[in-house]
C-alpha cells in the first residue's frame, strides 16, 4: 500500500506541474492583465511605467513563466500581485473555510445519502421510496447557485432560522465558547446544503441499488430465514459490500466539491478558496491562481488517492498495483 | 451488429419515456419558439419592466420590460443546442481519444491515458479561465465558445468508457478472427469495435447534456456565459438574481433548467438499465 | 469519517476573541449599540496613500482621520480637527498650519507636523506608487510640507489657484505614523504589518480583522483628540458581502443596519418591507453618459501598432471617426434618445426620482461651479432624422438602417458588465436609436477588458460613468493630448485647453466660476457625450439610529455622532 501510494503521488508530480503550465497559459492568453486592477484611473504616464516595470508585466512569457514556476517552488508561492502579501499566506487563511464546508458537505452527503438511500432499499417501492427519488433526481438537476439561493430565501428571510451568509455572526468573537460553535455549525448548513445537496441524492440513488443487489443475494436471504431482523441484516452484511460505490463516488465528488464551491462561496460570502480563486482569475493575479491551482492539484491527488486505497480497504478483491 | 436499443424496448421503462417526454417536448416548444412567443424576446420596453406574471406577459417581465415567457422559449433554442453541441464535441473527442488508447496500446495507450488524468485533475475552475481567456475578445461567437469549452472539458470520463469497452471487446473472437483475416485497423475499429462501444456512450452522453446545460448556467451567473442580450436560460436566472423580489426572473428559467435536466438524466437512467438487462428483477 | 468535519469545525472556532476594553463603570453615556453596515469589499491596505479597495478609503478615514476636518457645502469646507488653524499668506502661494498639542498615537507617541511631511513625502516617492501623488503636483517640492517645529508646517505652492481646492492638496491626506513605517520597505508597504495592526490617532481603532469576512472598529480608547469626536457607538462592523443581491436581502432580513449603494428600485421595496428603515441620499458623485468616439478608431489602432513600444501617437492623426465625426451628427445621436424618460424609468421609484439630468461632467453639488442654465438639447427623433439626412444619410436599401456612401450606420457600443444599470442604459439607447435607422451592436466586457479598449481607443461608442470630483479638474476627461489617457474619445478642443489652463490657476471662486460655465457650455455644444444623468446614491440606515450624517465624499460622515437611545439599542453587548 505504501509503495503503490508513493508511487501515485511521484507520478502525480508531472501532473500538477502539468495543470499549472496549462493554467498560467490560459492566464497569458487572456485579454489585459493584472494592471487593469493594479493601476488606477488618472494615473501619470510615469506611474504606469514604474508599476508595470515592478511586477516585470512586459518581460517576455518566457521570462515570466521560469519566474512563476520560481515562485511556486518557493515556501511562500510567491507574492500576489494585488496584495503584496504571501500567496500561501492567502490560501492559508482561505483552506480552513472551504475544507469545513467540504468536509461538512462530504458529511451530510454521507449521512443523507447513506440514510435515505437505506430507508429507500428497505421500504422498497413505498410512497417513500418512490417520492425520495423523485426528490433526489430533481435536485440533481437543479442549478447549484439557485438552489443556493432558494435555501437562502427560504431559511433565512421567509423562515429566519438560520443565517444567509458568511462563515459566522460578525459578533461571534464577542460570544462564549459554545454559542460560538454552535453559530459556526449554523452558519455551515446552508452552504453546505447546497454544495452537497446534489450529490447526496446521486449517493442515495446508488446506495440503493447497491443495497437492493446485496440485499437479494443467497447470503442474506439466509440470514433473514434464519429470523434475524432487516436492521441486523442490514448493519451487519450488506453496508460493507454496499458502501463501495459510496466511497469511489466520494473520491469522485471531491474535485467537484472544490470547484462547485466557487459558486456556492460567492452566493454565501464564504471566504474560502473559491472566492480567492476567482478574484484572483478576474484581477488576473497570476501568482494567487498558480498557488491556488497547485494546492487543489495536491489536493485532488491526495483525494484520489485516498478514495482509491479506501475501495481497497473496503474490497479485498480489489488490489492495487 | 449492436444496434442503439430501439424505442419501443423503452416501453417497459416507465421513468425513461418520461424523460424522453420531457426532452423531446422542451425541444419541440424551442424549435415552435418563432411561432408559439407572445412578443419579441428582444423588444425593449421601459413601461411594463419588472410586471409580475399576469395576461398581457404571461410570465412577467424582465428589468427592461422584456416578455419573459417569449425569452424562455427562445432561450431553449440558446441552452439546448448549447448542451447538445457541446456534448457532441465530448462525446467525439472523448471516442475518439478513448477508441484509439484502447485499440493501440503501448505509448498512444500511456500518452493519451496521462492527458486524460490530467483534465480530470482540473477542477471545472478551468472553464473559467478558458472562457476568460478568450471571452472579452469574441462577441458574436460567444455560442460556439462556450459549447466548445464545455465539450473540451467533458471527454474524459467519455474517453476512459471507450477505453475500457474497447479494451474488452477487442479480445472477442470476432475481431481476433478479423485481425487474423488481416483486416486494416481502421476498418476492424470502426466496423466491429466500435459499434461495442458507443451504447454506454450514448447513455454518459445524455447524462452529460444535463450538467452542461448546468454549467452553462453557472457560467452565465459568473458573468462569462452568452451575452446580453440573447436569452439563455443561464443567463435568465443571472440576471434575475439582481433583483431577488422580482421571483418570476429566476424561478421559471430554473424550472426549464431542471426539467431538461431531468429529462436527460432519466433518459440516460433508463438506456443505462436497459443495456444492463437482461439482468431480472430490476424495480 | 464524521469525526473529521467536526474536528475542523472545532478547529476554526478555536481562534481567541479579541481584548475587549470594558468601560470601568458603566456610565449613561457610554458608548452603545453596535452599527453593522454592508460593504461590498474587503479591507486590503490601511496604509493611506495606497487604497486598493472601496472600504480602504473609509477605514482610513476613520481611524487616522486628515489633519481638518472635511465637510461639503456647495464644495468643499474645512474645519478644525488636528489642524488647529490656518492660514495664508498674502501672495496666497503660502499656508501655514498650526497642529492641535497633545494629540498622541495609539502606542503613546505624540502626533507631530513630522508625521504629516512624513505622509506627503510618501506620497510623492515614486517608489511608493501612490495614485495620490497628484496631491503634491503644485507643491514646492523643499514643502510639501516643510517642518517649522513639532506643531508647525507649512506648505508651498508653485502658483496659486482655488483656495478649497488648495486646502484639499494639503489636508487630503490621512495621515501615517512616521515612526512606524520609517524603516518599512517603500516597495511592498500594501504587505506591511501596518495593514494589520495599525497604530492611529483618530476617534475609532481597529479592534478584529477577519479576513475576507468582517472588520470591527471600536472607539480609540487611547483618543487625545477634541472631546467632541468620541464616538457614541460601542462598535462599528463592517460585513464583507461581494453580492448586492446579499447585502439587500441582509438588510430586510434585518442582520445589517446600513447598505449603500441601492438602487432606486431595491430602496423602494426594502421601505415597504422595512417601514423603520431611514433612506439617505449622498449627493450627485456619479454621472452617466455615452461617450462617441471622435477619432477613427481603426486607424488609431494602426498607428498603435506602429509605434510598438514608443510613445503613444498623437490621436488627432488618426482623423474623425466616419460616422460620429460631425457634432452635428452626434447632437442628433442625442436627440433621439427620451434621456428624461429613460432616467424616470432608471432612477425613479414610489415617486422619488434619484437622478438629474447632466449637461457636462461637473457635480451639480458644486453649486458655484455647475452651468445649471445649460438645458439640455430636446428629445426630438425628428429633428434626429432630418440632422441626420443633412450630413448625408439615407437608407437607400430599406433595411431601416441609415447608409451613406456604401457604409451602414452600425456602431458598435462597449459595456462594463460590473454595472447593472449600464447595461439597461445600452438596451434603450439601441432601442432609441434603432428608431432613427441606426444600428447599435452591444459588446458587454468586463471591467478589465473594458477599461483596456477604452484606454486604447478601440471603440465606436461606451456607456461609462464618472464619479464626481469634489473641487474641480477637467484635466483627465476633456484635455488633449495623446498623454491623456482617460480622455477615452480623444475630445479636441483647443478652447477648451486653454480654459482648462486658465480656470485651474485662477484663485478667485467668481473668476474661475465664470470659465468653468464657458467650458461646460463649450462642451456640451460639442456633444462628445451624450450626457445623461447624475445619480443621487441612496444610502439606508436603520431607523434607530440618530444624527446620521452622509456626505458626498463619504457615507460614514461623522460616524463618531451616530448614537442610539437607551430604549432602542439592539446589541446589548
Amino acid at each position: 500500500m505504501i509503495r503503490y501510494s508513493l508511487r501515485r503521488l511521484l507520478t502525480a508530480i508531472p501532473l500538477v506541474w502539468a495543470v499549472v503550465t496549462l493554467c498560467f497559459l490560459l492566464l497569458e492568453a487572456a485579454p489585459g492583465d493584472v494592471s487593469g486592477t493594479l493601476i488606477p484611473q488618472g494615473a501619470s504616464v510615469e506611474m504606469r511605467t514604474a508599476i508595470m516595470a515592478k511586477w516585470q508585466l512586459e518581460a517576455p512569457m518566457g521570462l515570466r513563466y521560469l519566474a512563476a514556476l520560481g515562485n511556486l517552488c518557493t515556501g511562500e508561492l510567491g507574492l500576489s500581485v494585488v496584495r503584496e502579501r504571501p500567496v500561501l499566506d492567502l490560501i492559508l487563511e482561505a483552506l480552513p473555510a472551504t475544507l469545513a464546508l467540504t468536509a461538512c458537505s462530504l458529511a451530510m452527503m454521507v449521512v443523507l445519502g447513506l440514510g435515505i438511500g437505506s430507508l429507500q432499499a428497505l421500504r422498497r417501492g413505498s410512497w417513500l421510496d418512490r417520492g425520495a427519488t423523485l426528490i433526489s433526481v430533481v435536485l440533481h438537476a437543479v442549478p447549484s447557485f439557485w438552489l443556493a439561493m432558494v435555501l437562502v430565501l427560504g431559511f433565512a428571510l421567509w423562515l429566519p432560522v438560520l443565517p444567509a451568509s458568511q462563515a459566522a455572526d460578525p459578533m461571534a468573537a464577542y460570544m462564549p465558547g459554545w454559542e460560538r460553535l454552535l453559530d459556526r455549525l449554523a452558519h455551515l448548513v446552508l452552504p453546505a446544503l447546497a454544495l452537497g445537496a446534489a450529490n447526496a441524492a446521486l449517493i442515495a440513488r446508488h446506495h440503493r441499488s447497491a443495497l437492493l443487489e446485496v440485499m437479494d443475494q443467497d447470503f442474506i436471504r439466509t440470514a433473514r430465514a434464519l429470523g434475524l431482523g432487516p436492521w441486523r441484516v442490514l448493519t451487519r452484511h450488506a453496508l460493507r459490500a454496499a458502501l463501495l460505490p459510496t466511497v469511489t463516488l466520494l473520491g469522485l465528488a471531491l474535485p467537484f466539491l472544490f470547484s462547485g464551491s466557487v459558486v456556492v462561496e460567492r452566493v454565501f460570502a464564504w471566504p474560502g478558496m473559491g472566492t480567492l480563486i476567482f478574484e484572483g482569475i478576474e484581477q488576473q493575479d497570476t501568482p494567487v491562481v498558480l498557488g491556488c491551482f497547485l494546492v487543489y492539484g495536491v489536493l485532488v491527488v491526495v483525494g484520489g488517492l485516498l478514495a482509491d486505497v479506501a475501495t481497497a480497504a473496503l474490497d479485498p478483491r480489489i488490489r492495487l498495483d | 451488429m449492436a444496434l442503439p436499443p430501439t424505442l419501443h424496448s423503452l416501453r417497459r421503462q416507465p421513468l425513461a419515456l418520461l424523460g424522453l417526454g420531457l426532452v423531446l417536448g422542451l425541444g419541440l416548444l424551442a424549435i415552435a419558439a418563432p411561432w408559439l412567443a407572445p412578443h419579441d424576446p428582444l423588444q425593449v420596453q421601459l413601461g411594463p419592466a419588472h410586471s409580475p406574471p399576469g395576461a398581457r406577459f404571461l410570465l412577467g417581465t424582465d428589468a427592461v420590460g422584456r416578455d419573459c415567457l417569449s425569452r424562455l422559449l427562445y432561450g431553449g433554442r440558446v441552452s439546448l443546442p448549447l448542451g447538445l453541441l457541446a456534448v457532441a464535441v465530448a462525446a467525439g473527442l472523448g471516442t475518439t481519444l478513448g477508441a484509439l488508447a484502447g485499440f493501440f496500446g503501448g505509448w498512444v495507450d500511456k500518452g493519451i491515458t496521462w492527458f486524460t488524468d490530467l483534465f480530470l485533475a482540473l477542477p471545472r475552475l478551468v472553464l473559467l479561465l478558458a472562457v476568460l481567456a478568450v471571452a472579452s475578445q469574441v462577441h458574436h461567437g460567444r455560442f460556439l465558445l462556450v459549447a466548445l469549452v464545455l465539450g473540451l472539458t467533458g471527454w474524459m470520463p467519455v474517453a476512459r468508457i471507450v477505453r475500457s469497452q474497447v479494451l474488452s471487446v477487442q479480445a472477442r473472437p470476432w475481431v481476433l478472427a478479423a485481425r487474423g483475416l488481416g483486416l486494416p485497423p481502421s476498418r476492424i475499429l470502426l466496423r466491429h469495435v466500435l459499434p461495442w462501444a458507443l451504447p454506454p456512450v450514448m447513455v454518459h452522453a445524455s447524462l452529460l447534456v444535463g450538467t452542461t446545460i448546468l454549467a452553462e448556467a453557472a457560467l452565465s451567473f459568473l458573468g462569462l456565459g452568452v451575452p446580453q442580450p440573447t436569452p439563455t436560460w443561464g443567463n435568465m436566472i443571472a440576471e434575475g438574481m439582481r433583483r431577488l423580489d422580482s421571483w418570476w426572473l429566476t424561478v421559471f428559467p430554473g424550472l426549464a433548467i431542471t426539467a431538461a435536466v431531468v429529462g436527460f438524466n432519466l433518459l440516460g437512467d433508463g438506456l443505462r438499465d436497459l443495456l444492463a438487462q437482461p439482468r431480472e428483477n430490476r424495480p | 469519517m464524521r469525526a473529521l468535519p467536526l474536528l475542523a469545525i472545532l478547529l476554526s472556532a478555536c481562534d481567541a476573541p479579541p481584548p475587549q476594553p470594558e468601560p470601568a463603570t458603566p456610565s449613561p453615556d457610554a458608548p452603545a449599540d453596535t452599527l453593522v453596515v454592508a460593504w461590498a469589499d474587503d479591507v486590503e491596505s490601511l496604509i493611506s496613500v495606497l487604497p486598493q479597495t472601496t472600504a480602504d478609503g473609509e477605514i482610513t478615514w476613520l481611524i487616522n482621520p486628515m489633519i481638518a476636518d472635511v465637510g461639503f457645502d456647495c464644495g468643499l469646507s474645512f474645519h478644525p480637527f488636528a489642524a488647529e488653524s490656518w492660514a495664508f499668506s498674502d501672495d496666497g502661494l503660502t499656508l501655514n498650519v498650526t497642529l492641535r498639542e497633545g494629540l498622541t498615537w495609539s502606542d503613546g507617541q505624540p502626533l507631530t507636523a513630522k508625521d504629516v511631511a512624513f505622509t506627503y513625502e510618501l506620497a510623492a516617492d515614486p517608489a511608493v506608487g501612490s495614485p495620490r501623488a497628484a496631491f503634491v503636483e503644485h507643491m514646492d517640492p523643499a514643502a510639501r510640507p516643510r517642518v517649522i517645529d513639532d506643531h508647525h508646517l507649512q506648505f508651498v505652492f508653485d502658483h496659486a489657484y482655488d483656495h478649497a481646492t488648495m486646502l484639499a492638496h494639503a489636508f487630503g491626506l490621512e495621515l501615517l505614523p512616521e515612526h512606524a513605517l520609517r524603516d518599512a520597505d517603500r516597495t511592498t508597504l500594501k504587505g506591511h504589518a501596518f495593514n494589520e495592526q495599525p497604530v492611529v490617532y483618530g476617534p475609532w481603532r481597529v479592534a478584529d480583522h477577519n479576513p475576507g469576512q468582517t472588520l470591527t472598529l471600536e472607539p480609540n480608547p487611547a483618543y487625545t483628540g477634541p472631546d467632541d469626536w468620541k464616538p457614541k457607538l460601542r462598535r462599528v462592523i463592517l460585513k464583507v458581502l461581494p453580492e448586492p443581491a446579499t447585502r439587500t436581502l441582509e438588510m430586510k432580513a434585518g442582520t445589517v443596519d446600513m447598505v449603500t449603494g441601492l438602487e432606486p428600485e431595491d430602496a423602494l421595496a426594502l421601505l415597504e418591507d422595512r417601514p423603520d428603515i431611514t433612506l439617505y441620499r449622498r449627493g450627485w458623485r456619479a454621472m452617466e453618459y455615452i461617450g462617441w468616439n471622435t477619432i477613427d478608431s481603426e486607424r488609431y489602432q494602426a498607428l498603435l501598432e506602429a509605434a510598438g513600444d514608443g510613445p503613444r501617437p498623437d490621436p488627432s492623426l488618426a482623423g474623425p471617426h466616419p460616422l460620429l465625426g460631425d457634432s452635428a451628427v452626434r447632437a442628433a445621436l442625442t436627440q433621439a434618445f427620451d434621456i428624461e424618460r429613460a432616467m424616470g424609468e432608471l432612477l425613479g421609484s414610489g415617486g422619488e426620482l434619484y437622478g438629474i439630468q447632466a449637461v457636462g461632467t461637473i457635480s451639480p453639488a458644486l453649486c458655484q461651479h455647475h452651468a445649471s442654465e445649460l438645458t439640455p438639447l430636446a428629445f426630438d427623433p425628428a429633428a434626429s432624422r432630418a440632422a441626420l439626412a443633412v450630413a448625408g444619410w439615407q437608407d437607400s436599401d430599406g433595411d431601416g438602417v441609415l447608409d451613406k456612401d456604401g457604409r451602414a450606420f452600425s456602431l458598435e457600443i462597449l459595456v462594463s458588465a460590473s454595472n447593472p444599470r449600464r447595461e439597461r442604459i445600452a438596451l434603450l439607447a439601441q432601442d432609441a436609436l434603432r428608431q432613427v435607422g441606426v444600428e447599435l451592436r452591444i459588446s458587454t466586457l468586463d471591467s478589465n477588458a473594458y477599461i483596456q479598449r477604452a484606454v486604447a481607443k478601440d471603440f465606436d461608442a461606451m456607456v461609462g460613468g464618472w464619479s464626481a470630483d469634489l473641487f474641480v479638474d477637467p484635466t483627465t476627461q476633456w484635455r488633449s493630448g495623446p498623454e491623456q489617457v482617460y480622455n477615452f474619445n480623444s475630445y479636441a478642443n483647443p478652447g477648451v485647453d486653454s480654459l482648462i489652463e486658465r480656470g485651474l490657476s485662477e484663485p478667485d471662486p467668481a473668476a474661475a466660476a465664470t470659465i468653468w460655465r464657458e467650458l461646460q457650455a463649450t462642451i456640451y455644444r460639442d456633444q462628445p457625450y451624450t450626457f445623461l444623468w447624475w445619480v443621487d446614491e441612496i444610502v439606508a440606515v436603520d431607523g434607530r439610529f440618530q444624527d446620521v450624517a452622509v456626505h458626498p465624499s463619504s457615507p460614514f460622515y461623522h460616524l463618531h455622532q451616530w448614537w442610539v437611545p437607551a430604549d432602542k439599542v439592539e446589541y446589548e453587548h
